[in-house]
């Protein structure tokens, strides 16, 4: 089974073309290109690559954040349309599993953790197995940059983390943290998270964004009830 | 040739299908969804709209196929709108037509959503083609235009400030009127009765009878002043009474429809058109049709506006626009971005 996995939650998004669970072809974009969109022609590319027609596709895999709104927003996009197109099943992942799952690291549980901009982190607890299956074991949280050095060091979990974030995190724990790894979040990383992966409705599904609009948390804080029709 | 249409540019997310070929193009389907969400905010708010679409873009499209009673695998090509707009709200639709033109194998067109409320009207009447004087009046954008031919539009005026369905949203928000203002405006204005009740009146913006065809404000419009006059006229009662919101509500629309009226006017005598085309959410303004018909039909123009559906944002327009690029042999290519402001593809020097 062909499966195309596409991750977008940092300004880098990525691709990954699987057949079964073996990664045939990966590629990256930048996601802050003014004139050109990238991510659609890195998914064409890795498809040629995988020497893969897109008909072929029979599973689409997206990033289901926390991360960067705009960013998840086109994947997401991309992954409807040709979940659309080739009439493919729709399925997503934690962007955070991605962190663990994207590169290679050694058995043991982990912080893996996103930037979510002033000063804070989405975080969560995964767990690397022997032979590289990567799996959650909580949900995310959102919480100060110090927070995930703090519960780094009581779980005595390593962070894991895009080096710009790591070093952040590092930088509020006051300069070093053991078991800190630079890892970024990688669409391969599908191959290791088959037990991860959730069914995603084609109408309905929109990532965890991990935060409400600016303007809505305004309105229900002064409101105090929920935004209606939101 | 059948094709899609995806529009997002704003709070509407709307998909259409149109058949067949140039201007004998028939509408299919369209549908559009309207994020109600945004009405208490008094105005869009980008990144609740953003999110709106992305959960509503495929179900849109589905409809609009449904209605069309065809299969997607029928449909020839994709035309979606890439720009101007609200650039997060655009990106849904960008990428979602481009994957799905791509998992089709079939052509995508980017089109530019003013070039599109061009089309609109000629879907719903035929003799809406060019030559002909266009003005498109919006929320967001206020451009009068000569149009030569499809592709050929030579910029004529534009708003130097607020445009006019921003005029009306503001204007209502004076009054007290909800979100989106213009038809709450329009039906008070109404309830005034015919001479802009109780002897206001507001004078024309950025019209005035000594301006000459060479005079740089002479096609121009400006509606930032006239939203000045209506505070002040809300805020200062005359003789210890208040201005009845109906009179104001009559002035400002006598105002701001006397100006777009007499400047397409112009833009009509200068050029020898005999059409004049309406585009854009306040060409769905009932007293502004029947004042620029009252004024041209005398000297033999015709004026053509588009049914509600039309005049708003749509994907019917975005889905023509697209084909007569299509036609050209034109093609957006799989990096095609967003843009928040965009030139008018065509755009020929005034």
């Amino acid at each position: 089974m062909i499966t195309l996995a596409l991750d977008a939650s940092t300004y880098v998004g990525t691709v990954a073309v699987l057949d079964g669970r073996t990664v045939v072809a990966a590629r990256e974009a930048a996601m802050r290109g003014r004139e050109a969109e990238r991510l659609m022609p890195a998914l064409v590319d890795a498809l040629t690559a995988a020497g893969v027609e897109v008909r072929d596709i029979a599973r689409v895999v997206c990033g289901d954040g926390p991360g960067s709104f705009t960013s998840l927003r086109i994947a997401a996009s991309i992954a409807k349309g040709i979940a659309t197109g080739v009439g493919a099943e729709l399925k997503r992942v934690s962007s955070l599993a991605l962190v663990a799952a994207g590169g290679e690291l050694p058995a043991g549980g982990y912080l893996a953790a996103l930037d979510a901009l002033r000063g804070e982190a989405y975080f969560q607890r995964v767990r690397v197995h022997p032979g590289g299956e990567v799996a959650l074991e909580s949900g995310f949280y959102l919480g100060p940059l110090a927070a995930v050095a703090a519960a780094s060091r009581e779980s005595a979990a390593g962070v894991i983390a895009p080096r710009e974030t790591l070093d952040l995190i590092v930088a509020a724990a006051g300069g070093s943290l053991d078991g800190a790894v630079p890892m970024a979040p990688h669409a391969r990383g599908v191959a290791r998270l088959e037990g991860a992966l959730e069914a995603a409705d084609l109408a309905s599904w929109e990532p965890r964004y991990g935060r409400l609009a600016e303007a809505q948390v305004k309105w229900e804080a002064e409101h105090g009830r929920p935004l209606p029709d939101a | 040739m059948r094709v899609l249409g995806i529009e997002t540019s704003c709070d509407e997310t709307s998909a259409a299908v149109v058949d067949g070929t140039g201007d004998e193009a028939a509408l299919q389907s369209l549908v559009i969804l309207s994020q109600d969400v945004h009405r208490v905010f008094g105005g869009v708010v980008p990144e609740i709209a953003s999110r709106a679409h992305l959960t509503s873009v495929q179900p849109v499209v589905a409809r609009a196929l449904a209605d069309a009673g065809v299969p997607l695998d029928s449909v020839d090509a994709v035309a979606v709108t890439h720009g101007p707009g609200l650039v997060g709200a655009l990106l849904v639709g960008v990428s979602f037509g481009k994957a799905l033109a791509h998992a089709l194998g079939v052509p995508l067109a980017g089109v530019h959503h003013m070039e599109g409320h061009l089309f609109a009207t000629s879907l719903e009447d035929r003799a809406a083609a060019p030559p002909f004087t266009a003005l498109l009046v919006s929320g967001g954008h206020t451009l009068l235009l000569d149009v030569e031919a499809w592709g050929r539009y030579r910029l004529l005026g534009r708003t130097r400030d607020d445009a006019a369905g921003e005029a009306f949203d503001k204007v209502a928000k004076l009054l007290d009127l909800p979100y989106p203002g213009g038809p709450h405006v329009e039906r008070l204005a109404a309830a005034a009765g015919p001479g802009a009740g109780d002897g206001l009146r507001f004078t024309r913006p950025m019209l005035r009878r000594d301006q000459r065809p060479d005079d740089p404000d002479y096609y121009d419009f400006s509606f930032s002043g006239l939203k000045t006059a209506v505070l002040n006229a809300v805020r200062a009662p005359r003789d210890g009474a208040p201005v009845p919101r109906a009179a104001v509500a009559r002035a400002f629309q006598d105002a701001l429809v006397g100006s777009l009226v007499e400047k397409t006017a112009r833009a009509v005598v200068a050029h020898g058109r005999t059409r004049v085309v309406l585009g854009g959410g306040v060409a769905g303004n009932r007293a502004l049709v029947a004042a620029m018909r009252d004024r041209l039909a005398p000297h033999g123009v015709t004026v053509y506006a588009p049914g509600a559906r039309l005049a708003t944002d749509n994907a019917a327009m975005i889905a023509r626009a697209g084909l007569f690029h299509l036609e050209r042999g034109e093609r957006a290519g799989l990096d095609l971005n967003a843009f928040a402001t965009l030139s008018i593809p065509g755009l020929i020097a005034a």
